[in-house]
């Protein structure tokens, strides 16, 4: 599903964010991300979002290979993403409900069927009867909830979220984590960030270490009991 | 298809959505829009109605035509009738000598001197009057030229230079329109762009998020479109409103001038077609200015990918 060859990310004045960084994720894996601040985790997860260009390397998904795509496709390819910010990404001006039918909304879907996928999601993270609020409105996890919903609403092949459940309390953290898992085993790809080794601990699997840019750990982590 | 109306649907919409809660800002712009718009159409106008009137230049040129001192009144007259049987003249006036004397002495301020003249040195004149639908001087020039050959003329007169000079300016003044029409456009094109460029800016985090979600440029730069086309098309409406408000103000005192001058010209209006001419062209210049700011925009954004 996705693939990062040799990858180096360097910026203008020598900065190496990433540095021949390799690794495969295949369709239905889980994996976590984890490193210092500044290990290179959020610049990895913007070269998968098609938000910056890699300096070196190849960077394939679901297939394509990302490396000189038209500007016109990156709309497409974004599309079979779920993405779940740090700083969440919300939409202020607009209702939770806009914010999460928006994936639904730029991709063409029926009015209908836009209510109802939302409502589903919604519902997952436990947030149905906030539709008409507006992100101020929400405390930080809420909001954290209204982009894990959007990153779900059209149900996308990969998932990729940097710390999504930085804001949220253990029990609610547990059950946003247990719902990636429950993603994961109907064939969603999902790629965690997180700094919280107890949700890798409780949760187990395949854990992807980065410092200064290098991978320099990608093992399995059994799950603790 | 319904689709796709929908989407549209919903982007023009939105965009009227935004511009309202805007109210004086929207307001502001429309109006300039308008007078942008306005000033061109009000020249065109003012243009087409002077070229209305020298149409109907037949109405107001008469030929002087001045026969031999010889011809004696029995034979002007004949002369006057071969003319009038043209089909380009509609009337012929004979001004016998003793007229011809008598007017002199009227408006010459020397009538003292005349009165002492022993004989009337003066000849027989024919006020020959062209039709209405003589519209060209090249018409006259002939109408002059064929006069000239009769016998009995002496000399036929028509102050053509007057004719001429005013349909060289009514060519530079109908240039001038077009110009100004296009630059003016263009106005608005930035004008409108200007008013895309600064909402652009306000929604700019907006916009990035809705590219992150896998928005198309196309439908991000919709909405801007469509308040480009709204602005041009409320600036446009608002245009012909403001000529005719010009119109209405101008209709009565150009009334009362063509009727000094025993004319029946009718201060014309725009047309049907020049009033959709001007909105069409502010649809147009709005959308044009909207979709090169957004495009620009657009390209920033994708240019940090």
């Amino acid at each position: 599903m996705l693939q990062f060859t040799q990858v180096v990310k360097r910026y203008p004045g020598g900065a190496e964010a990433l540095n021949r960084v390799s690794f495969s994720l295949a369709k239905g894996e889980m994996a976590f991300l984890t490193g210092p601040s500044g290990a290179g985790k959020s610049t990895l997860f913007r070269l998968i979002a098609l938000m910056e260009r890699p300096t070196q390397g190849q960077i394939v998904l679901d297939g394509q290979n990302l490396d000189g795509i038209a500007v016109r496709k990156i709309a497409l390819i974004r599309r079979k993403l779920g993405m779940i910010f740090q700083d969440y990404k919300l939409l202020e001006s607009r209702s939770v409900f806009e914010n999460v039918a928006l994936p639904l909304i730029v991709s063409g879907y029926e009015v209908d069927e836009i209510r109802s996928r939302v409502h589903a999601s919604l519902d997952l993270v436990g947030l149905l009867g906030k539709e008409n609020r507006q992100p101020p409105a929400l405390s930080g996890g809420e909001q954290q909830r209204v982009g894990i919903a959007r990153a779900l609403v059209h149900k996308p092949q990969l998932i990729i979220a940097d710390e999504p459940t930085g804001n949220l309390d253990a029990k609610l953290a547990v059950e946003i984590m247990n719902l990636f898992v429950r993603l994961q085993q109907v064939g969603i790809t999902v790629l965690i960030a997180t700094h919280d080794q107890q949700i890798i601990n409780s949760i187990g699997g395949r854990v992807m270490m980065l410092d200064n840019g290098i991978l320099i750990r990608d093992a399995v982590k059994q799950r603790s009991r | 298809m319904k689709h796709y109306f929908v989407l549209h649907l919903r982007a023009a919409l939105q965009s009227l959505g935004q511009l309202s809660q805007k109210r004086l800002a929207t307001l502001a712009n429309i109006i300039v829009i308008a007078i942008a718009l306005a000033l061109p159409a009000t020249f065109y106008l003012a243009i087409q109605n002077i070229s209305d009137i020298s149409k109907g230049l037949g109405d107001s040129t008469r030929l002087t035509v001045f026969l031999e001192t010889s011809v004696n009144q029995s034979r002007a007259k004949k002369i006057a009738a071969k003319i009038n049987q043209r089909t380009d003249i509609s009337d012929v006036v004979v001004i016998s000598k003793q007229q011809g004397l008598e007017e002199l002495k009227q408006y010459s301020g020397f009538a003292d001197v005349i009165s002492a003249l022993q004989t009337n040195p003066l000849p027989i004149v024919l006020q020959v009057q062209p039709i209405k639908n003589i519209n060209s001087t090249d018409e006259l020039d002939q109408l002059m030229a064929d006069l000239r050959l009769l016998s009995g003329v002496d000399s036929v007169q028509l102050d053509l230079m007057l004719v001429k000079r005013l349909r060289a300016f009514l060519d530079i003044g109908q240039k001038l329109a077009r110009i100004l029409g296009v630059l003016f456009c263009f106005a608005v094109v930035f004008i409108v762009g200007n008013t895309i460029r600064l909402e652009l800016q306000t929604r700019h985090d907006e916009l990035e998020i809705s590219k992150l979600m896998g928005a198309t440029n196309r439908f991000v730069r919709r909405p801007f479109l469509y308040t480009g086309a709204w602005l041009g098309l409320l600036g446009s409406l608002l245009a012909c409103l403001i000529v005719a408000g010009i119109y209405s103000t101008m209709a009565a005192p150009a009334d009362q001038l063509a009727e000094l001058y025993e004319s029946v010209f009718q201060l014309r209006f725009l047309s049907f077609r020049d009033a959709m001419m001007i909105v069409l062209a502010g649809i147009t210049a709005g959308v044009v200015g909207a979709w090169v700011t957004a495009s620009r925009h657009l390209r920033s954004i994708d240019m940090q990918a």
